[in-house]
């Protein structure tokens, strides 16, 4: 099982749209997907038509008693399930700092969801940078990053990496992909150039700025689904090709 | 989390008596029907099935799957979309493009191809019931329509019967037709409609209720696995090997009538194979052959004593003849499974199709000529004079056994030749002995055989790489230079197998001395009434 962790400390760059749309295109393939909402907004949950909540809130991640499996519901789309996020997850730091092992409590949970016979589990993260960060890098296996090429949102990169860099023992892979792009802007297409000059591990794949990504709240529905072969829904399918291509899944290219 | 659950309704129950019931009092909403083509595939020798694994690919609203899944669960082990139909051409596992495919197809298959087996075809009409967030919380689908046995695997004795002369049968222009041409011959025939219900993770209640509801209005009961039921309707036998040698044998029965039923079985099977062959599918068929005129070749050898020379020596000229090619063939595919990513070996393709042929026109040759039917002849009524025949079947078989055992205990290059005789024989003689008399004997042969396979196949490929190295003199130097590394490496390879052999006789001399005394006395096997 691979875990899959789409996080940008910065928000609003694409990170729930990327999960959800991620989650289809990986159902579609056949891979039995489990998108884990960490975001308490639940935007991930709502485009899915699951209730945004979570038996047992934040107390499912840090006590065995409560079965993790249990908590998982099924989404519209055959092949992929969603843990659902609740409101408490507002909490889920403190939650961590009071439990044992606080920097690891998302990998006991991974390792039991190891047993719900899934391929892939995506996580959405929060835009955070806390306690609830240094969980995700931990339990993931690759942190699949948004980047909006804007002055900001490319500083947050090395914010990331500073925190990567501080992890002892296991440190995930990260694929930078570019979100929301407007190839008619001169920043974007600069920032773009200088990025992948500097990186090597910035995604081939663009996901433009497009109106069928932003009607996801309406339809309810990844724009695999709502709108198949729009320009956004060829972007992500593309960009899960290019996951499957550099090895980040268990899929042979 | 509950699984999916298949169920046929009582039997008179309509479709469209079901589709207002599933709309009106269950509340599900339909979409429009769908027409679903699947095929199940499986290699030549139902190796998948035999591992309890179905392998189909479904066409269903322009989208191709491939899924492998245990027999009678529903939910694939593993699933994915595919860019070609595997049906029109043979499938290897290395072919397909996904990892997770291979790592489950290569064990059971051991890369032998997928070929089509039955086809299945009518239309799926799909229903969800939905919350209040328009979720689904239940997906319900009904199937129906019928199912086609591919040409390919016809009854196992499509040869001709034991004593009844072949019709001659013209290079490409058989009348077996090639698996997924599209223009199978065999008649349609009609499934029981099918309904499938998979929960919605979360949402166990509502198909708990949904199915007890069906089960009330319906009857329903639970459907056989697809392809069992689509394999079963058209007629064909699960799990049949069309190589198998094994027959059943009586140990009371006169031993010429013993050699008779396993030559006969061995005619089978060369005719089952010979499609295969023909139409270049699978190196398992060309393997098969091999080993199926190989065992022809040692039951006649060791009747001999029981015919008059004269009757044997043209069947054993064109056995040998036979064998020396299907060897070759065999060696060459060897050399390029071993170099297949040199490009210059390109320059043998051409080789072992002519191989191939060559191959085909022998075994046809063989079974329609009439050195075949004289031994078959001379069986039926043995020459005046020759009483060995008339001996049980069981004293035959021990000697038998003890001659190739002493055979495999005699270093030297035939060892290998020998032990691989004696596991063939011991398969096919299997029935006459009681359950477990052969089975230590088999225990140990059986790794033996596997490490000296695995090393002897360096041999084997050296020995190849000169004689096709000789052949090829003026072909492209690059050519020449990777046959000659291969043969190196086979070289280093030998001299372990022949430490393997000199292990391997050791073991089988202990045999020897343990086991003649109980091989030569079998004890007569008890049959339930």
């Amino acid at each position: 099982m691979n875990v899959l962790a789409v996080y940008n400390s910065k928000g609003g760059v694409g990170k729930t749209a990327a999960a959800v749309n991620l989650g289809h295109e990986a159902a579609q393939h056949g891979h039995r997907t489990l998108l884990w909402d960490l975001d308490p907004q639940g935007a991930a949950t709502f485009y899915l038509r699951v209730p945004h909540h979570l038996r047992g809130g934040t107390r499912a991640f840090t006590t065995k008693r409560h079965h993790i499996g249990d908590r998982i519901l099924g989404s519209d789309i055959e092949g992929l399930d969603v843990l659902p996020s609740d409101q408490e997850l507002r909490h889920i730091d403190v939650a961590f700092d009071a439990a044992k092992h606080r920097t690891s409590r998302l990998r006991r949970v991974v390792e039991e969801l190891n047993t719900q016979g899934y391929d892939l589990v995506i996580i959405d993260c929060p835009p955070s940078s806390s306690l609830v960060a240094e969980n995700i890098f931990d339990a993931a296996d690759v942190l699949v990053v948004p980047v909006v090429p804007s002055t900001l949102s490319v500083r947050t990169l090395g914010h990331l990496d500073d925190a990567l860099a501080t992890m002892s023992n296991r440190r995930p892979e990260t694929l930078v992909f570019f979100s929301m792009v407007d190839g008619r802007k001169n920043l974007h297409r600069e920032v773009m150039t200088e990025l992948r000059a500097r990186r090597d591990d910035v995604a081939v794949t663009v996901i433009p700025s497009a109106s069928e990504v932003e009607l996801m709240g309406t339809q309810r529905a990844p724009v695999g689904v709502s709108s198949p072969s729009s320009p956004a829904a060829r972007a992500y399918r593309g960009l899960w090709a290019e996951l499957v291509a550099r090895g980040y899944t268990d899929v042979a290219p | 989390m509950l699984a999916p659950v298949a169920v046929i309704l009582r039997p008179g129950t309509s479709l469209s008596e079901l589709d207002e019931w599933l709309r009106t009092e269950a509340g599900c909403r339909a979409s429009p029907p769908s027409r679903l083509t699947r095929t199940y595939l499986d290699t030549f020798d139902g190796a998948l099935f035999r591992h309890g694994l179905v392998a189909e690919y479904e066409l269903l609203e322009g989208r191709r799957w491939l899924r492998v899944r245990r027999i009678d669960d529903t939910s694939a082990l593993v699933q994915a979309p595919v860019a070609r139909s595997p049906v029109d051409q043979r499938v290897g596992p290395e072919v397909l493009g996904d990892g997770r495919l291979r790592a489950v197809l290569d064990g059971p298959c051991g890369g032998r191809a997928l070929l089509a087996m039955v086809h299945t075809e009518g239309t799926q009409r799909r229903y969800r019931l939905a919350d209040e967030l328009d979720k689904a919380v239940v997906r319900v689908s009904v199937t129906a329509g019928s199912a086609t046995r591919a040409a390919l695997f016809g009854p196992a004795d499509a040869g001709p019967a034991d004593g009844q002369p072949a019709q001659p049968v013209a290079a490409g222009t058989g009348r077996r037709r090639r698996a997924g041409s599209g223009q199978d011959p065999s008649p349609s025939h009609v499934l029981d409609p099918v309904v499938t219900i998979s929960p919605v993770r979360g949402h166990d209640q509502v198909f708990n209720q949904l199915l007890d509801l069906l089960t009330v209005r319906f009857g329903a009961r639970p459907a056989a696995d697809p392809f069992r039921r689509a394999a079963v309707t058209a007629g064909l036998t699960l799990g049949s090997n069309p190589s198998n040698r094994t027959v059943a044998l009586e140990p009371d029965q006169p031993a010429i009538e013993a050699v008779r039923v396993i030559l006969a079985r061995t005619a089978q099977v060369l005719w089952a194979l010979d499609p295969g062959l023909r139409a270049d599918w699978d190196e398992g068929f060309l393997n098969d052959l091999h080993g199926a005129v190989r065992t022809a070749q040692t039951v006649v050898r060791i009747a001999g004593e029981m015919l008059a020379r004269r009757d044997i020596a043209g069947l054993n000229a064109d056995l040998a003849a036979l064998l020396a090619v299907t060897s070759r063939v065999r060696d060459l595919n060897v050399v390029l499974g071993s170099l297949g990513h040199d490009p210059v070996l390109a320059a043998l393709g051409p080789t072992v199709l002519a191989q191939r042929e060559e191959a085909h026109r022998l075994l046809v040759t063989l079974l329609d000529g009439r050195q075949w039917h004289q031994v078959r002849g001379a069986l039926a009524n043995p020459p005046p004079g020759q009483d060995a025949g008339k001996h049980p079947a069981s004293a035959w078989a021990s000697a038998a056994l003890i001659a190739a055992l002493e055979r495999s205990c005699r270093p030297g290059p035939g060892s290998l030749h020998a032990l691989t005789t004696l596991g063939d024989l011991i398969a096919v003689l299997a029935s006459l002995y009681p359950a477990g008399a052969l089975h230590r004997l088999q225990q140990d042969l059986e790794p033996i055989l596997w490490q000296l396979r695995q090393y002897c196949e360096g041999l084997m490929t050296a020995w190849t790489v000169t004689a096709t190295g000789a052949g090829l003199v003026d072909a492209e130097p690059a050519l020449l230079i990777a046959l000659g590394g291969h043969a190196e490496r086979a070289r280093t390879g030998a001299q372990l197998a022949m430490t393997h052999l000199i292990e391997a006789i050791t073991v089988l001399d202990g045999h020897r001395d343990r086991h003649t005394k109980r091989l030569a006395q079998p004890r007569a096997r008890t049959r339930p009434p």
